[in-house]
């Protein structure tokens, strides 16, 4: 049970989707979002990149997606893709890399409540990030 | 440059003051921040500028040219006008002869809270050569 005084309201949630041509790690995460490691406000990243790791639920290579003109794939629970996030994954595909699936929580800190309500989509020839809400 | 949390005029909700040493646009920001132009984080960084240098309240030009006839010290005027606390005006009016802009801001990010809030917009904000 959580006992929270002053405002109160309701917990978000939000799902997220990495196209990655190669393995994810900090330098490259900090990259692909646009900013430098030794930035003067790089912690707000770290809290982001941290949130990210912790909140990848399903990791897969692309080869192991199976049928991708199936009209639901399974990433440890069913997600219906648009078409949009179809024909990337399998540009992707033809390139190898993996897929990765997770949640964002407003529960847990400032930080991944702010990146949780937020949305966007971050993109360049390694990962692509698709943070935004509800879309795909 | 200094910033005080206070509680904004009729809204329960805290805020901040920005006694600015200097004006910045927006690519030193993003200088500063050592982040890239069109990318996610440089889109964050853009909302915080706009968001306090577009549509902020200059209060220290504000009092100069509509107010200090009616309220006659900057302290007075705070206080009167904007509710802040006797121990807050004076604060604020002590350092405003060397601030060439005070800005009544209302984060809107989330992260903005707090003292984590002020340090970060410290780093941001204070001028070149400052550690």
């Amino acid at each position: 049970m959580k006992i929270r005084s002053g405002f109160v309201t309701n917990s978000s949630s939000t799902s997220f989707l990495i196209i990655a041509k190669e393995e994810l790690d900090r330098e490259k995460f900090f990259d692909l979002m646009g900013i430098a490691p030794d930035s003067p406000i790089s912690d707000l990243f770290d809290a982001f990149y941290g949130a990210v790791i912790r909140g990848v639920s399903f990791q897969a290579s692309l080869d192991d997606l199976g049928d991708l003109d199936d009209p639901e794939i399974s990433f440890g629970r069913h997600a219906a893709l648009s078409d949009y996030m179809l024909t990337k994954i399998k540009e992707a595909r033809e390139s190898g890399g993996q897929i990765l699936y997770g949640t964002l929580s407003s529960e847990e800190d400032t930080f991944e409540a702010f990146f949780c309500t937020d949305s966007f989509e971050a993109e360049n020839e390694h990962f692509y990030f698709n943070g935004l809400n509800c879309v795909w | 440059m200094e910033i005080f949390p206070v509680t904004l005029e009729y809204e329960w909700e805290q805020g901040l003051i920005l006694c600015l040493d200097e004006f910045v646009d927006e690519d030193e920001l993003l200088r500063r921040a050592n982040v890239k132009k069109g990318t996610y984080a440089a889109g964050i960084l853009s909302k915080i500028y706009r968001n306090i240098f577009v549509h902020s309240v200059d209060i220290k030009y504000e009092f100069e040219k509509y107010y200090r006839l009616e309220y006659k010290t900057f302290d007075r005027y705070l206080e009167r006008r904007l509710f802040l606390t006797a121990e807050e005006s004076a604060s604020i009016a002590a350092v405003s002869d060397k601030s060439v802009a005070i800005l009544r801001y209302k984060p809107h990010q989330s992260f903005l809270s707090d003292e984590y809030g002020i340090d970060f917009l410290q780093r941001l904000l204070m001028p070149k050569g400052d550690t």
